[in-house]
C-alpha cells in the first residue's frame, strides 16, 4: 500500500489510475475542456502524467516511475494538483479499498482532516444522477438507521419503514434539478467556444465545474437553482394526503430547507449573492456619498 | 508515508496553490464549483434525529420514547418513556 497523494489516499498495486474525461494533455500543457483551464507542466510532471494517458494499474505505474527516479514528494505533489482539479480516476480493488477506508478513519481518528477524492461526471442528466446517487451513498445507511431508531421517537413501524424511500426520492429528484438548472444556465450563457461542464464530486458535496458565466447568469443561476430544488421538494407535499405517508410534508418542508441552505456564504450559490449584496450595497454608498 | 497531523486538505487550486517549477496552474480558471449543499444538510439532519432516536432508545430501553420535548434554550432534552 501507498500513500499517493492527501486527498487521494492509498493505493494497492491492483488499483487502475487514468486521467479524468476533458483532461487533453498536449505538449507541455495540460487542458481541461470543462472550464477552458491550461496547466504549464514540468518535465517531471509530464513524466507522472503521461502514463495515465491509458487506464494503468499502480503495479505498472510504479515502474514507470521507477525508470524516471522521481522524487517521492513531486510525485504526490502531481497527485495532489491532480486531484484538486478532479482529474484523476482510480478504479480500486476491493482490497484496495478497504485499506484506503481504514486509512481514512485512522487519520480522522488522529483528528486530521482530510476530504474525499474529487471524482469528475459528465454533464448531463445521466452523469447528474450518477454524481447525486454517489454523493448519496453515505445517507443510505445512515437514513435506514435513524428511520429504525425513529421507532423510539413512537413512530409506527409502517411510517418506519416508508421514510427512508419517500426521504431518498424527495433529495434525489430536488437535487437533480437544482443542479440541472445550474447546467442550463452554463450552457445558455457559453460564450467563448466549446467547454464541456461536468459535475464534480467530493463525498457528499456535489457541484459544476464549469467556464465563467457573465455576472447576470451567474447570479440568476446561483437563484434558480435552489428555488427549483425548493419547487421539486415542495411536490411531495401532496403525498401526504396518503393516509400512510402523512410525514411527507415534513420531508418537503426539510429538504426545501436543505435548499435554501445553499444561500448560505459557506457556499458557492450564497457566496455569488452576498458578493454581489456587498458590491451593490458598496456602489450605493459609494454614489451617495459622491452625492452628498 | 503517513499523513503528517496539520496538514491543510487541498479542497481548491488557486492562484499560487502549486510550486511553479513543478506545475504551474492556470490563474484564469478557477476550480470553485457551483455547489450544492443539500446532501450535506441532509446528511447533518439524519445525524441528528438518529441520534436523537438512539437516546430515546437508550434512554427508555428497546419500547422507545412516548414524546421528545428538546429545550434549545436550556440545552436540555426531556425524554418521556412508553
Amino acid at each position: 500500500m501507498y500513500s499517493i497523494g492527501y486527498n487521494a489516499g492509498l493505493i494497492s498495486d491492483g488499483d487502475v489510475l487514468s486521467l479524468a474525461q476533458g483532461l487533453i494533455l498536449k505538449g507541455g500543457n495540460l487542458y481541461d475542456s470543462a472550464n477552458g483551464a491550461r496547466h504549464r507542466l514540468s518535465r517531471s510532471a509530464r513524466y507522472v502524467i503521461v502514463p495515465l494517458i491509458q487506464p494503468i494499474s499502480w503495479q505498472d505505474m510504479r515502474k514507470v516511475l521507477q525508470q524516471k527516479f522521481l522524487p517521492t514528494e513531486s510525485i504526490r505533489r502531481v497527485f495532489n494538483f491532480l486531484d484538486g482539479i478532479g482529474g484523476l480516476v482510480i478504479k480500486r480493488s476491493w482490497t484496495g479499498l478497504v485499506a484506503d477506508q481504514y486509512y481514512r478513519i485512522n487519520v480522522k481518528l488522529h483528528l486530521v482532516s482530510i476530504n474525499k477524492p474529487a471524482i469528475r461526471y459528465s454533464g448531463d442528466i445521466r452523469g447528474g444522477i450518477r454524481a447525486i446517487t454517489a454523493g448519496m451513498n453515505s445517507l443510505v445507511g445512515l437514513m435506514i438507521l435513524s428511520a429504525f431508531f425513529g421507532y423510539g421517537a413512537n413512530i409506527s413501524l409502517a411510517t418506519v419503514l416508508l421514510i427512508p424511500p419517500v426521504f431518498y426520492l424527495c433529495l434525489l429528484l430536488s437535487t437533480l434539478c437544482h443542479e440541472m438548472v445550474h447546467l442550463y444556465m452554463v450552457n445558455n450563457s457559453r460564450k467563448w467556444g466549446l467547454y464541456i461542464p461536468v459535475f464534480l464530486r467530493r463525498g457528499a458535496r456535489i457541484g459544476v465545474l464549469h467556464r465563467g458565466m457573465d455576472e447576470v447568469a451567474e447570479l440568476s443561476s446561483a437563484f434558480l437553482g435552489p428555488i427549483v430544488g425548493v419547487a421539486m421538494a415542495s411536490c411531495f407535499i401532496c403525498l401526504s394526503l396518503i393516509d400512510q405517508l402523512w410525514f411527507s410534508w415534513l420531508i418537503a418542508v426539510s429538504v426545501a430547507i436543505f435548499h435554501l441552505i445553499s444561500w448560505l456564504p459557506n457556499f458557492s450559490d450564497g457566496q455569488i449573492i452576498w458578493q454581489a449584496i456587498k458590491e451593490r450595497v458598496y456602489a450605493t454608498a459609494s454614489k451617495n456619498k459622491i452625492n452628498y | 508515508m503517513a499523513v503528517r497531523p496539520g496538514q491543510v486538505p487541498l479542497k481548491t487550486i488557486r492562484r499560487g496553490d502549486m510550486d511553479g517549477s513543478l506545475i504551474m496552474v492556470d490563474p484564469m480558471q478557477r476550480y470553485e464549483t457551483k455547489e450544492a449543499a443539500v446532501i450535506v444538510a441532509a446528511l447533518a439532519w439524519v445525524i441528528i434525529v438518529g441520534s436523537t432516536g438512539i437516546a430515546a432508545i437508550i434512554i427508555c430501553g428497546w419500547k422507545g420514547a412516548k414524546s421528545i420535548e428538546l429545550d434549545w434554550k436550556n440545552a436540555k432534552a426531556t425524554f418521556k418513556c412508553r
